[in-house]
């Protein structure tokens, strides 16, 4: 029982924290269409800002969070101001264009902050040590998981208990009609990118902690960003988590039954099921439904 | 002594669009007063939606200008012509379909002017809105949930609650019963003695001739008749259009 | 007299010919000019300050990728190894000038880099290359185009004992690794079970299965064996599964960054081993200073380190550490050793060439590589009949008080502690 436990334990610190990673940019595609090859480059600038807070400056950990999400969100504004030049057709042009900004911003941050790998917080204690039946919940899975949750929670409730995160999902959903209705979706753009650098903020500094960054990291970051969204749509907080969990859950039972280099086939094979399945996603409608 | 005419609402001047270099509308003029049903009609692919789509800023057109309510609104985008009072609805439903009923309204209540209601008054709003419109039983309901008509309805609701001075109904009536059509075309005329003009598409004429004070038949891109509706629909021009025999 | 166009030269000076024949003149000059130029540029490479040719060497490793700290590590080496030739005067007063690509930790863009720098840049030698993924294709195309590569970080046994590649050598050997540590976990640790996790990577899945059957041969179990993509972020179901399997040691076949996560995540887990060793990751000035405390007590190996050194070369070592520092204004560390000696290895075997007056040829610097024997500060260097290092041999190392203590083999042991109280937690 234990064990699964534990399993549960790992599989769901990861997978909030997965889920986390992908509500940024499935807030930001979703209401701008914009398909950011970059968002795992700008996950490692907010790291590397987090360690270097923490390393040089002597900033605790958790103190550095505040700095990245001060900071973050101007770059991904700067970002959306950069993408506003892209023409049409402009979900395949912002994919280039973020496909090339991805390698710029990997090599400047190879110049910047050499190759080496950077780890956050090394020092261990746990949380929750039951020495009884082994379990253990260390406090970067609990620090993990309280963050992820915490987050995922103000954005659903931003989303649904706000006008302005209706207006959000209204652009999400049927972004002409939005418009019609009287939404400035143009703002709601400046907007989303602005609350997907609050979350890259976030998830920056956790990221470092949790595992380590290095210049060519960026790209792990953006694929679990874009499997997670193709799992659970766009802009859907439940289904995201949900997610985020199912892909950390398979992981960490894969790990257990079939070894640890089954993890990413087993995730694969999951979400072809889902496709296949489920064409819209997880929470999916009829195939009428746009997100 | 002469009747001075009602003000203009809607003003299109020599208005063309082109896509792909291919022209969808050629050479528009015209004109909606205050106080106006205007009905659209024409054979399908006559640019009529198209026409609606420049009117709400949705495309701009290539040339010409158009004028709304004395204002140069040809480039304006269409949230800021929402505000100015110009809503419409479109052929096939687009409700925001994970949002219920009462969400969709209230967005039009909260969005649709730049000053909107506080949030009590907007629910109240919201809810006499869908009662006008017979969805008051269907407030909880997904959108995406509900029938093709039933999105239709709503979608009216959504609109007349941006609180429009110039409402663009597109096909509103097509595929209804003609009990139905009947309903549609005493709720028009419910919202025009409120003070709400009115532009209606109408593929089939079911409802236009029921309430249009004057009609403009398109083919092609272009105005080919507009009057009096029992004179347009009589036209020799009109009728060769719908049976495709115009040259 | 009066220049009528100030900045050209007079009249005078120009030949008296008529306009058509003088355009043609000038055509014809200035096209052997631009021919002129042309041929210099070309060329000019290929000579160096005092017009001796250059020797072109060429190195391939990844600088940018999910390697790029290793590969910059041994990139280093190399660089360090060829300036230092150069500033005593190059190779029989030739500067060698090195070729350096970026395989970006993909094994095709290492192919790539590698058929340019044999055909456009003409080199004589190459070297570098980090795990086997990158460096095997590089190795077949050495055979075929007879150009010698000296690997920095190889340990895949069929690159040489599957089938003979005269082209090929390495500084490197699997069991100048498995074999110590065979017998360091049977003498010193005494184990009777142990959990080994190897990457997905030729070099560390034949590490494990190596490992696996030394131990097994002294009577040792190894209950679990487990493999894991480099790069994992998480191991703790596979620590769990260590303690389901109650053995004494585990053995992480993983690299740096696979390590920092797994050490944390032991240490958080508090599983009870009784060592925790790493040949690759962990014997680094830079892991222990990331891991702080952590680190304490964990084992690892190198082939070399600051203070870790072949026997007898202890002065070179020192010499090595100093010029290092001032040039990169940072410590060496084992793979950036594993890259100069590949470059030493390589420019020896060249300069012997050289000396001869022999042409700098592939078959001809192949046999100078084979009969090559030289003590470097990492190891006696000499290859066998299949390019491999005769006498490369790992020591096992224990963190203690954040320095790295040599505690196997005993001859050149400095040290033991028999339990750290960090492991007994």
């Amino acid at each position: 029982m234990w064990r699964w436990t534990q399993i549960l334990v790992a599989g769901g610190a990861l997978g909030s924290f997965y889920a986390l990673v992908a509500l940024g940019f499935s807030l930001i595609f979703g209401v701008t269409h914009a398909f950011n090859l970059a968002y795992g480059e700008f996950i490692l600038l907010s790291g590397y800002l987090a360690y270097f807070l923490w390393k040089s400056w002597g900033l605790p950990f958790y103190g550095t969070i505040p700095v990245c999400l001060v900071v973050m969100p101007g770059a991904a504004l700067l970002l959306h101001l950069f993408l506003r030049r892209v023409r049409s057709p402009f979900e395949i042009n912002s994919l280039v264009a973020t496909f090339g900004l991805a390698l710029v911003l990997q090599n400047l941050m190879l110049a910047l902050f050499s190759a080496d790998y950077r780890l956050i917080q090394p020092e261990a204690f746990p949380f929750l040590h039951l020495p009884a039946t082994g379990l253990t919940i260390t406090d970067k899975q609990f620090g993990l998981l309280t963050f992820s949750l915490a987050a995922t929670l103000l954005v659903h409730l931003l989303l649904r208990h706000t006008f302005l995160g209706k207006a959000l999902r209204a652009t999400i959903q049927e972004r002409e009609a939005a418009e019609l209705a009287g939404i400035n979706v143009n703002r709601m753009g400046w907007l989303a990118f602005a609350f997907g650098g609050l979350l890259i903020g976030l998830a920056g500094p956790m990221y470092g902690q949790t595992m380590y960054i290095y210049p060519a990291g960026g790209v792990e970051a953006t694929l679990i960003a874009i499997t997670i969204t193709i799992f659970a749509g766009v802009g859907r907080t439940r289904s995201l988590l949900l997610g985020g969990w199912l892909v950390g859950l398979a992981e960490a039972a894969a790990a257990m039954w079939l070894g640890g280099s089954w993890k990413e086939l087993v995730s694969a094979l999951l979400l072809i099921t889902l496709l296949v399945v489920r064409p819209s996603g997880l929470a999916g409608r009829d195939g009428n439904h746009k997100p | 002594m002469l009747e001075q005419a009602p003000p203009v609402c809607l003003e299109l001047h020599r208005v063309s669009m082109s896509f792909g270099g291919q022209p969808v509308l050629k050479d528009i003029n015209l004109v909606v007063r205050e106080g106006e049903i205007v009905g659209l009609i024409g054979p399908n692919g006559a640019g009529k939606t198209m026409l609606f789509n420049l009117i709400a800023g949705v495309y701009h057109a290539s040339q010409g200008s158009i004028r709304y309510r004395g204002q140069e609104t040809t480039r304006w985008p269409p949230h800021r012509l929402c505000h100015a009072g110009l809503a419409r609805t479109f052929q096939v439903p687009r409700p925001f379909p994970e949002m219920t009923a009462l969400e969709n309204v209230l967005l039009g209540l909260m969005f649709g002017k730049i000053d909107g209601p506080a949030a009590d008054a907007a629910k109240e709003q919201a809810g006499e809105l869908l009662a006008l419109v017979g969805l008051d039983h269907k407030t909880d309901t997904p959108a995406g949930k509900l029938t093709l008509s039933e999105q239709r309805r709503l979608e009216v609701a959504r609109a007349l609650a941006t609180r429009p001075h110039l409402l663009l109904l597109d096909e509103i009536a097509a595929g209804l019963s003609p009990q139905a059509v009947g309903q549609v075309a005493r709720l028009v005329k419910k919202l025009h003695r409120q003070g709400i003009n009115l532009m209606i598409i109408d593929h089939f004429l079911n409802l236009t001739l029921k309430v249009c004070h004057r009609l403009v038949a398109l083919d092609e891109g272009e105005i080919i008749m507009a009057g009096e509706p029992g004179q347009v629909i009589r036209h020799p021009e009109v009728v060769a259009a719908y049976l495709g025999t115009r040259e | 007299m009066e220049i009528a166009n100030p900045g050209c030269r007079s009249a005078k000076s120009w030949p008296r010919v008529n306009s058509g024949r003088l355009q043609l003149s000038f055509r014809r000059s200035g096209l052997l000019q631009i021919i002129l130029v042309l041929f210099v540029i070309m060329f000019a490479g290929s000579v160096g300050a005092g017009g001796k040719e250059v020797i072109r060497l060429g190195e391939i490793n990844p600088l940018t990728g999910h390697l790029a700290q290793h590969g910059q590590e041994i990139h280093q080496g190399v660089v360090y190894a060829v300036e230092e030739v150069n500033a005593q005067g190059g190779i029989q007063g030739r500067p060698v000038k090195l070729c350096s690509r970026d395989d970006q930790s993909r094994p095709e863009i290492a192919l790539n880099q590698a058929q340019e720098l044999i055909f456009r840049e003409k080199i004589a030698g190459l070297v570098g290359g980090y795990v086997d993924s990158l460096v095997a294709p590089v190795s077949e195309l050495a055979a075929r185009y007879q150009v010698p590569y000296v690997a920095s970080a190889s340990l895949q046994q069929a690159l040489t004992r599957q089938r003979r590649n005269p082209y090929f050598f390495r500084v490197s050997r699997l069991d100048g690794i498995v074999e110590p540590l065979s017998r360091f976990i049977d003498e010193k640790l005494k184990a009777r079970r142990v959990a080994i996790l190897h990457i997905a990577t030729p070099g560390s899945t034949e590490f494990a299965a190596s490992l696996r059957d030394n131990l097994s041969k002294v009577g040792i179990a190894v209950p679990l064996l487990e493999k894991c993509r480099a790069g994992s972020r998480d191991f703790s179901t596979f620590l769990l599964k260590v303690k389901q399997a109650g053995v004494d040691i585990l053995v992480s076949g993983g690299f740096y960054p696979d390590n920092l996560i797994l050490v944390r995540q032991w240490r958080e887990m508090r599983l009870p081993l009784k060592a925790l060793v790493a040949p690759w990751g962990v014997a680094y000035q830079s892991f222990i200073s990331t891991l702080g405390r952590a680190s304490e007590g964990l084992l690892g190996m190198c082939a070399w380190n600051p203070g870790i050194t072949w026997p007898g070369t202890e002065a070179a070592s020192c010499r090595f550490v100093q010029g290092f520092r001032q040039r990169f204004g940072q410590e060496p560390n084992t793979t950036t050793m594993h890259g100069y000696t590949s470059a030493r290895a390589l420019l020896l075997a060249l300069a012997q060439l050289a000396s001869r007056a022999e042409p700098l040829t592939g078959p001809a610097l192949s046999q100078a590589l084979r009969k090559l024997e030289v003590v470097l500060p990492m190891e006696h260097l000499k290859f066998d009949e299949y390019g491999d290092p005769l006498y490369y041999r790992q020591v096992v190392v224990q963190i203690q008080q954040g320095r790295m203590v040599v505690v196997y083999p005993p001859e050149r042991a400095k040290g033991w502690l028999p339990t750290a109280p960090s492991l007994a937690e």
